[in-house]
């Protein structure tokens, strides 16, 4: 399998697709993939782009019901190879005045090894129920093409190599008596390809099926943890996707065009400037958001329903008592940059001063417009909150409680939280990974898991850098396979003793490693005017990307 | 009947509770008490930790009060008014209601005449309604198991005592070393067993284990039974969404859907605030206040408040003054809560005096042991007898 | 019952220890699967199909033998730092049920023996991560059980009189003069060592100055001299400046504590309510084998005794040991988080026994909601045995085969068929996973 897209990625964003070859009626969606039966092989072998024992579950799951279905019509990679050999399509489908149906569409090599397949295998089927001769043609040559009907189970046509289903007979008659003679579809490409036209879905089974997405859309859930990109794919005209494995990969493409737009205003319109750390190769993960909280919060009766404005509301009244008087939608929360940067990193503990198991520590950086008033209340909020979870804890019988601590680091002061103190020569469990500080300094919040990656955050940050005017705005996550590897290694038995209680027989860490200890995780969306694109992809990717 | 009362009481005095107690044959008021002895309803609400009683029942005009506690007793600030000089934490509204109805009751002081400060040993007093020698001490039983057995179901073949929650049971309800029904945690477990199979493996057994585990299986079944039916009981008024209110609304199911036992537990915990008292016990109040709201509105549009008693109380109480990092330290005499259709409210017992605290905590004038006792003979045995008016007799002052 | 005075077990040689020779007779009746079964079911927790054929090939001498020699193979833990570092309350249950659960074909699951010696002296030595409270200090606990408590059983008194958790359990922790607590003390004769009416008053009062001196700072123990009341202590008749380690090696010396252990054994190894006969004999059997644990076991597990038709399936199962058995006859496992949890609804969660008496056991497990607890888990692990192509070879699923894995050597239960019959519902995976569920719920498969 080669990487090969077919969506180009330009200024102008990638084209569309022309659709798959011998779809019936007006497809509203539809998911196309190459070689099926080539699946099939990869996960009986394992050849997934995942590790071996991952694969191995997946192939347990899914093994007795393939079982099952081998039972029935006899044995599946042969058939699939002579059905489906190219390619197969599934899609929903409206004919003029009519309601949507669903149909499929499947591509082999060879119309006579085509033929002979489904001729075997509803043969075997009729046998299961004692009558072998149950499925002969009803239309033995009809527009070119053999009838068969499956009762309850809808019509069966082949032509020319090319097998159809659909559930009524209408939809195939309509298009196998317009046109005799049929392009092959393609076979080049992207080996998995879904399209959805939204609005023409939505105004074929009302918007109540698509109640929930539009719901999320209106809730502080999907608009601040999702965020407005994604969330507004669900409003866009038309939806496309692409999908590819590589040897020891999987990536992934999704365009949503035209949107339509009561969002708009929380999204990007232009690209971040985004601080550099000096030593970002060491991040295991890196992200960067665009959550306008400050716009969604003090704008909440636009953007969310009456009552989830009223809840947003009281939140942010119990929540302003550790603000120090400020009220936090205007005066705090408007005055962050809606640009939020993460980064996760390992921290190097002197011995006898940490857990036995060391977490990668995450910190995260945000501009700020803030004056000596608003970064006194966000640290007194810091403050706050610790206090507030040590009494938490301790009603729920957790006798470990931080102590608050002001700190230096050059010029720059930050508050600290510190567990309590450990035995010389001991060394803390789980809970020992946090040591939250926070600093508010040149313009920038910076809020770390633990104080040492704060320090050196504090120390790398370079000033805010010039986007390139012609840059699209972008959202991004990435996950560094090296690093991972690198924390991963010396921890390797306690983390396998993890791994283990969770998942028994699942792949060890070594075989995580393996797979993915050359390469990363990425996701991206871009903003490209009257689009959104997510790219994604894992695993470690070929020469070339 | 003497051998009875020895068994409900265990370690109470003999002659404190006397004979007296046991003659409340007629009803006493019948009013809206149509109850018949055997129909009555007994749930305990355990709150795990030792709660405050002195940020919870307020003794508004003493000033002792605000000198011992200045952070603790801002919250007579939006108080809810009971009886001259006495309020209720701002938290408690639905409960104050029930107060002006009459439906609350209030017994001030009680606890262990020697204070018990550990946990696990006060724990283990109150849970066994008795002390017990360290011989008897790997017998598990508990007051509210024993009441159980004694009082009887309401209906064939039920359990004799019900948990609502999905821990382990506490002691209380385990009667003769056999924990209670239990329902609780997740619903949707695995699907009930045929009666058909149930009896046909029962009539299999062999050997006398076999038979034991065989009829236990069967117990097993029909209480799965109850659950899946019950668990389909639509609620008649809306309820709160918090862990109490899930569980005291699986009690007010199977009450309503008469299950059968007449005795029901649920446990709330994190009561033990020896840090930032005020945040914490403020918000542990107001999931108690709305879950038992709600249970009274359900109970009562079902028909069973009038013969349905709740008891609210806690292992011990905390002391008089608060401590350095404001919050409260383990105390003795707390007050205990009894809400009911049919109880007649008021307040009951010797009310604490903040200027004769002994050893800096309010003393127990009323001992939890006889406390519990009074109420499973009177509500669970006694003949439609009122527990205010035993109540009365218990504890002259109130 | 008769009880053999000659030893007819000879001695084998190993790596250059002898092996004292066994007082008790050996088994001499019907060497089936049922009772290969019986002894996988006692010694195992249970096991899967191709264990028991081996063990049954080797005959009971050899089985036994081998038991205790997969069990010596594996006492000290590989995982135990991994463990202590992940440290929270649910990992540390995790892993032990993990150990508890491993699959026949791994060192550990071939060991398992020292896991179910290891329960059986956390049931004597009963101490509570609920007071405790430091999940390590147990874990740590569990792990000095299964090494010292697999060989010399007054070597493993001695390693609880020095043990974190339990001197912060029974309040020996910080104990000192003048006024020592005496709570650890007299739970160590009346529970540990001697059992009630063996000892008096005094004998714990001047036990108590004996254990002066300890405490526990974070995970260390540690001993201060200073604190100790180092003066001579009349106990049981001799007087000494006795400390912990002098007490514990006097307490074992004590005729009373051979019975102690074998009444442990017993009521873990045989019947629930302990039975004096079995007790006499095994008490001779320790000593005649110097208070080894592991090899009093082995030749209890070859002694006609133990195959006495009146101990099968004559004991209740406790939680861990029915999830245990269903999950190994069946090769099927859930994720060890998730059996804790269930075990811990059913009633026995690990490292919280309710008091230091330990579970009871027996008549004990058997309330409604533990039983529905027990079935919800036999629900989940019917669903993934439905799925298991090792219970289904010819395609279809064969319940008598699934039954033969529970019971082996058992006639088919008569109600086979009603289960056999039951209405079939959706889909053959479900039919499949209710008809494994009643077998797995049976009542004989809640006895072990």
């Amino acid at each position: 399998m080669h990487a090969l897209f077919l969506l180009l990625c330009s200024h102008q964003g990638p084209t569309p697709l022309p659709a798959p070859e011998g779809l019936l009626g007006s497809p509203l969606a539809y998911v196309e993939v190459l070689r099926p039966h080539a699946w099939l092989r990869a996960l009986r072998e394992l050849d997934l782009g995942l590790p071996a024992a991952a694969a191995d579950r997946i192939w347990g799951e899914l093994e007795p019901g393939l079982a099952d279905l081998e039972t029935a019509v006899g044995p599946l990679e042969p058939l699939m190879d002579a059905l489906a050999g190219e390619r197969a399509a599934l899609a929903l489908a409206q004919t003029n005045g009519g309601s949507p149906f669903v149909s499929a569409v499947l591509e082999g090599p060879d119309p006579a090894a085509a033929r002979a397949a489904i001729d075997g295998a509803l043969a075997h089927l009729g046998s299961r129920f004692g009558a072998p001769n149950a499925f002969r043609p009803v239309h033995p040559s009809l527009a070119g093409a053999t009838w068969w009907q499956i009762p309850d189970a809808g019509w069966l046509v082949q032509r020319a190599g090319r097998t159809y289903w659909a559930p009524t007979e209408q939809p195939l008659k309509e298009y196998l008596h317009a046109d005799a003679v049929e392009p092959r579809g393609r076979s080049e490409g992207a080996p998995l390809v879904a399209f959805a036209d939204l609005t023409r879905w939505r105004s074929a089974v009302g918007d109540n099926a698509f109640r929930d997405w539009d719901l999320l859309a209106r809730q502080p859930e999907g608009l601040l943890v999702l965020g407005a990109g994604l969330v507004g794919f669900m409003g866009a005209r038309t939806l496309e996707l692409s999908a590819e494995r590589g040897a020891q990969s999987w990536s992934l493409e999704l365009v949503g065009r035209g949107n339509s737009d009561p969002l708009g205003a929380l999204r990007p319109d232009e690209a971040a400037r985004p601080r550099q750390f000096l030593h970002s190769e060491q991040n295991l993960a890196s992200a960067l958001f665009y959550r306008d909280v400050g716009r969604i919060t003090v704008d909440r009766q636009r953007y969310l329903p009456a009552q989830a404005a009223a809840k947003m509301a009281s939140k942010l009244r119990e929540l302003e008592i550790f603000f120090g008087g400020l009220r936090l939608d205007e005066e705090v929360l408007a005055r962050l940059s809606p640009w939020l940067q993460i980064a996760v990193r390992e921290v190097h503990l002197p011995t006898g001063e940490g857990p036995a198991l060391i977490l990668p520590a995450a910190v995260l950086v945000v501009d700020t417009a803030a004056d000596d008033r608003l970064a006194h209340a966000l640290e007194s909020a810091f403050q706050g909150l610790v206090a507030l979870s040590n009494v938490e804890a301790r009603q729920a019988g957790r006798s470990r409680s931080f102590v608050l601590r002001t700190e230096r680091v050059g010029s720059v002061s930050y508050s600290v939280a510190v567990p309590p103190p450990l035995a010389p020569a001991e060394e803390g469990d789980l809970f020992y990974n946090l040591k939250p500080a926070l600093a508010v300094t040149d313009g920038c919040l910076v809020l770390a898991s633990h104080a040492a990656l704060l320090v050196d955050v504090l120390d790398e940050l370079l000033p805010v850098a010039a986007p390139s005017a012609k840059e699209l705005p972008r959202e991004f996550v990435h996950v560094s396979g090296p690093a991972l590897a690198r924390w991963a290694a010396p921890q390797e038995a306690t983390l396998d003793l993890l791994l283990s209680l969770i998942v028994p027989d699942g792949p060890t860490v070594a075989e995580w490693m393996r797979w993915f200890g050359g390469g990363s995780l990425s996701l991206e969306l871009e903003y490209a005017p009257g689009q959104l694109h997510l790219r994604g992809s894992v695993g470690a990717l070929e020469s070339g990307r | 009947m003497a051998s009875r009362r020895d068994v409900l009481a265990g370690g109470f005095a003999a002659g404190l509770l006397g004979s007296g107690l046991l003659r409340f044959g007629a009803a006493t008021n019948s009013a809206t008490n149509s109850a018949t002895e055997r129909d009555t309803v007994l749930i305990t609400v355990e709150l795990h930790g030792g709660n405050d009683g002195l940020s919870t029942v307020l003794p508004l005009e003493q000033e002792r009060w605000y000198q011992l506690r200045p952070t603790l007793s801002q919250v007579a600030r939006g108080s809810h008014p009971l009886a001259p000089g006495w309020g209720l934490h701002p938290s408690l509204p639905q409960l104050a209601a029930a107060f002006a109805e009459g439906e609350l009751a209030i017994v001030h002081g009680v606890g262990t005449p020697v204070p018990e400060r550990s946990h696990f040993h006060a724990l283990e007093l109150w849970h066994r309604g008795t002390r017990v020698a360290r011989e008897e001490r790997d017998v598990r039983e508990g007051w509210l198991g024993r009441a159980g057995k004694l009082a009887g179901v309401l209906d064939a073949g039920a359990p004799t005592a019900l948990y609502a929650g999905g821990d382990i049971p506490p002691l209380s309800l385990y009667e003769g070393g056999q924990a209670p029904a239990t329902w609780g945690g997740r619903s949707g477990g695995a699907p009930v067993a045929s009666q058909a199979l149930a009896e046909a493996q029962v009539a299999a057994a062999k050997g006398r284990t076999h038979e034991l585990v065989a009829h236990a299986r069967e117990h097993a079944r029909r209480l799965g039974e109850r659950i899946a039916r019950a668990e389909g009981t639509p609620l008649l008024v809306p309820w709160p969404a918090s862990g109490l209110a899930t569980d005291l609304a699986r009690v007010a199911r199977a009450v309503h859907h008469g299950w059968g036992p007449r005795v029901y537990g649920v446990v709330l915990g994190g009561f033990d605030t020896h840090l930032e008292q005020a945040a914490s016990h403020e918000r542990l109040l107001a999931e108690l206040d709305g879950a038992l709201g709600a249970l009274r509105a359900e109970l009562t549009q079902a028909g069973w408040w009038s013969r349905t008693a709740v008891v609210v109380h806690s292992e011990f109480g905390r002391r008089a003054a608060e401590n350095q990092s404001r919050g409260t330290d383990h105390g003795n005499g707390a007050p205990v809560l009894l809400l009911g259709g049919a109880l007649g409210g008021g307040l009951y017992g010797t009310a604490p005096d903040l200027e004769q605290l002994v050893d800096g905590d309010v003393p127990a004038t009323t001992d939890l042991t006889h406390l519990q006792s009074t109420l499973v003979s009177c509500w669970l045995e006694g003949a439609g007898a009122r527990v205010d008016d035993a109540l009365r007799r218990l504890f002259p002052g109130g | 019952m008769k009880r053999a005075v000659e030893s007819t077990v000879e001695s084998t040689v190993e790596s250059g220890t002898r092996r004292p020779l066994s007082t008790l007779a050996p088994a001499r009746g019907p060497w089936n699967s049922a009772a290969a079964g019986h002894l996988a079911r006692r010694a195992l927790f249970g096991c899967g199909p191709e264990r028991l054929q081996e063990l049954l090939e080797l005959g009971p001498k050899d089985a036994a033998a081998t038991l205790v020699a997969d069990a010596r193979a594996v006492l000290v833990d590989p995982q135990l730092a991994a463990a202590e570092a992940l440290g929270t309350r649910a990992a540390v249950e995790a892993h032990w049920m993990a150990r508890i659960l491993a699959p026949d074909s791994t060192p550990v699951g071939r060991g398992r023996l020292a896991e179910r010696i290891a329960l059986l002296w956390h049931n004597h030595f009963a101490t509570s991560v609920v007071k405790v409270e430091d999940s390590v200090l147990m874990l740590r606990q569990i792990d000095t059980l299964r090494r010292t408590g697999a060989g010399d059983a007054r070597a493993m008194l001695r390693s609880m009189v020095q043990d974190g958790a339990m001197l912060v359990w029974l309040d020996g922790d910080g104990s000192r003069p003048p006024t020592p607590n005496e709570n650890l003390a007299r739970e160590l004769m009346e529970l540990f060592a001697l059992g009630r009416g063996n000892y008096s008053e005094s004998d714990v009062k001047e036990a108590a100055r004996a254990l002066t001196g300890w405490s526990v700072r974070g995970r260390h123990v540690e001993f201060a001299a200073s604190r100790h009341d180092s003066g001579d202590k009349n106990i049981l008749g001799a007087r000494a400046p006795f400390d912990a380690l002098a007490l514990a090696s006097h307490l074992s010396e004590q005729p009373h504590f051979a019975r102690r252990v074998a009444h442990r054994l017993v009521r873990e190894l045989l019947t629930d309510g302990g039975d004096e006969q079995a007790e006499a004999v095994l008490e001779q059997e320790l000593h005649a084998q110097d208070f080894d644990v592991l090899g009093t076991v082995q030749a209890l597990f070859a002694s006609e005794l133990f195959y006495d038709l009146r101990w099968r399936e004559a004991k209740v199962a406790g939680p861990v040991e029915y999830l245990a058995r269903c999950s190994l006859a069946l090769g099927v496992f859930l994720p060890p988080f998730e059996v804790a949890q269930l075990a811990a609804r059913a009633g026995q969660r690990l490292f919280a026994p309710p008091t230091v008496e330990g579970w009871r056991g027996g008549a004990d497990w058997m309330h409604g909601s533990a039983l529905l607890v027990r079935r919800e888990a036999a629900w989940a692990l019917a669903q993934r045995a439905a799925s298991s192509p090792a219970l289904r070879p010819e395609g279809e699923l064969n319940l008598s085969d699934v039954w033969i894995r529970l019971h082996p050597g058992a006639p088919a239960a008569v109600w086979l068929d009603k289960v056999a019959s039951m209405a079939s519902t959706a889909s053959r995976r479900e039919r499949d996973a209710r008809r494994i569920l009643e077998l797995l719920d049976a009542p004989q498969t809640h006895l072990m």
